[in-house]
């Protein structure tokens, strides 16, 4: 919508004027709100997803930490709720592991993948089905058991390293 | 096509076509990617959009879906056409304002269309008119596909596709639709199914989304969450809650045609006069008088109009595409008077129309 009054800047206040018994609606501009002495604080007012999400961005570990992609502190992600460049994912793991939780209810990618990334997102997946197992096996004392599946895993990781997918941020 | 052309017709996805399309106006799937190794948009230099936007739109031109789309760069657009893009619901109002190095490409049809450096390197979209997220979906997914062996995608096993805002994270998926729920508004019931919608698991915005306000109670539903849930999920369970709200929806229409027939018929008439004979009309006056005719259509009350004739009439009576249709500015008041002009003529076409169809 344009502002009622330059019809050029897109109009961002909104409000209902009373004169002589007659409801006139007003939308204006910034900058025409403001000649016409209504005060609007820009930015600060606005109630966006980047306030929610910089709040929810609580202190967990240092929020000095900086990302060596693109030099985004932690703290400037806090401000803004945007990530400045694939490899903040790395850079501020321990940090976005609870946010993402807290804003998804979940951590771990369930969707499709680039065609890529094919097989190595399956190992991954049997790697921490396995991981599971062998937690259990321990729990029953089944040591034989767990020493085989051990094996699986170590083997397993290792072919997960040797196969292409290098460069895929945040593995 | 160009913006000119485009101004004269109404959008396709608006035709009234799909399932429940008196109730959802549209459905809409949208994909957030970025390509691995380049700075998200708003912390990126100039250079490094300029290699993100040459390699999306390489990508785009090779593709099946947008490659003979219109590309549109932003900056070199005026105001008025920025404008017009959004209430098109083809750019957001954030990739409006200007600032280099951004563009939109728009297939035929404005179905699929996708912004280039907006919050995310790439956004894709595709609208359906109706109650048709599912196609939107498939729609999508092909273009995807289609793009993922072009451009190298940022991506991590174990927190997807990942984007400049981290509620995006995982499937950078958000779909969405338009609902029209003016019984549950009259009722009063409206908010208690609002808060239902958020308790599972979904958001609920005005008309252009995000931060928008609610017009002629039309509602956007849409996915809150994107990762730990698979695409299909997503859809799914946007389909089930909508389609619950809709039930809803039909229940308060059968209460009020029960206990205020007289009352509802009455301002669905009403609506209608004012419509098809005023001579000045504000764009919210459309959409809350364009709302009443719609429930008045749904419920049986008016055979005179269809809903691609009320859906267009929204459409074009948006300050900037009234002054793109004319090809000239106008002041709020001129605006008024020509939107009245052109609103008496939808009315009476749509009456011929439905005479003798």
């Amino acid at each position: 919508m344009l502002c009622d009054n330059c019809g050029k800047e897109i109009a961002k206040v909104h409000y209902k004027e009373i004169k002589d018994d007659k409801t006139i609606e007003c939308n204006l501009c910034e900058k025409c709100a403001l000649e016409k002495g209504l005060h609007v604080s820009p930015k600060k007012q606005a109630f966006s997803i980047s306030n929610i999400l910089a709040g929810m961005a609580d202190e967990v570990g240092s929020s000095t930490a900086k990302c060596q992609g693109c030099g985004l502190t932690y703290a400037e992600f806090r401000e803004t709720g945007r990530l400045g460049c694939s490899e903040c994912y790395d850079a501020f793991k321990e940090q976005l592991r609870p946010l993402l939780r807290r804003i998804h209810g979940s951590n771990v990618h369930t969707g499709k993948s680039p065609h890529a990334t094919e097989g190595v997102l399956e190992k991954i997946r049997e790697i921490e089905d396995l991981k599971l197992a062998l937690k259990h096996a321990i729990e029953r004392e089944d040591f034989e058991k767990a020493a085989e599946i051990r094996d699986k895993i170590k083997d397993l990781e290792s072919k997960a390293n040797e196969s292409p997918g290098e460069g895929e941020a945040g593995k | 096509m160009t913006i000119t052309e485009m101004a004269k017709t109404s959008s396709p996805w608006l035709d009234g076509s799909g399932k429940h399309a008196e109730s959802v106006v549209s459905s809409r799937v949208r994909l957030a990617r970025n390509i691995h190794g380049i700075s998200f948009t708003h912390h990126a230099k100039p250079r490094d959009l300029e290699r993100s936007m040459a390699l999306v739109r390489e990508a785009l031109q090779a593709s099946t879906t947008l490659g003979r789309g219109t590309l549109v760069v932003m900056d070199e657009l005026d105001e008025l056409d920025r404008q017009f893009l959004v209430e098109r619901h083809l750019v957001s109002q954030e990739h409006a304002e200007k600032s280099p190095h951004r563009a939109m490409v728009v297939g035929d049809g404005e179905m699929v269309s996708a912004m280039i450096n907006e919050e995310d390197h790439l956004r894709l979209q595709a609208i359906q008119s109706g109650f048709e997220a599912m196609d939107a979906w498939r729609i999508l997914e092909r273009l995807d596909e289609e793009l993922d062996g072009r451009l190298d995608y940022a991506f991590s096993c174990e927190w997807g596709y990942l984007t400049a805002c981290p509620t995006n994270t995982g499937t950078g998926l958000r779909a969405s639709m338009l609902v029209h729920l003016p019984a549950l508004v009259l009722t009063g019931q409206i908010s208690k199914v609002l808060h239902g919608i958020s308790q599972m698991g979904l958001a609920v915005r005005g008309f252009y989304g995000e931060g928008s306000d609610v017009m002629g109670n039309l509602f956007q539903v849409s996915n809150r969450t994107a990762l730990g849930v698979s695409e299909i999920d997503i859809i799914q369970s946007l389909e089930r809650v909508v389609r619950q709200v809709l039930d809803y929806e039909a229940q308060a229409r059968q209460i009020l045609l029960r206990d205020a027939r007289s009352q509802i018929e009455d301002k669905v008439w009403r609506a209608y006069g004012i419509l098809k004979y005023c001579r000045k009309v504000t764009s919210h006056e459309v959409m809350s008088l364009g709302s009443a005719v719609r429930l008045g259509k749904s419920m049986g009350l008016i055979e005179r109009i269809s809903a691609a004739g009320l859906n267009n009439m929204l459409l074009v009576c948006q300050p900037a595409h009234l002054q793109k249709r004319f090809e000239r500015e106008m002041d709020p008041a001129e605006r008024d008077m020509v939107r009245a002009d052109l609103v008496r003529k939808i009315m009476a076409e749509e009456e011929a129309r439905t005479n003798t169809g």
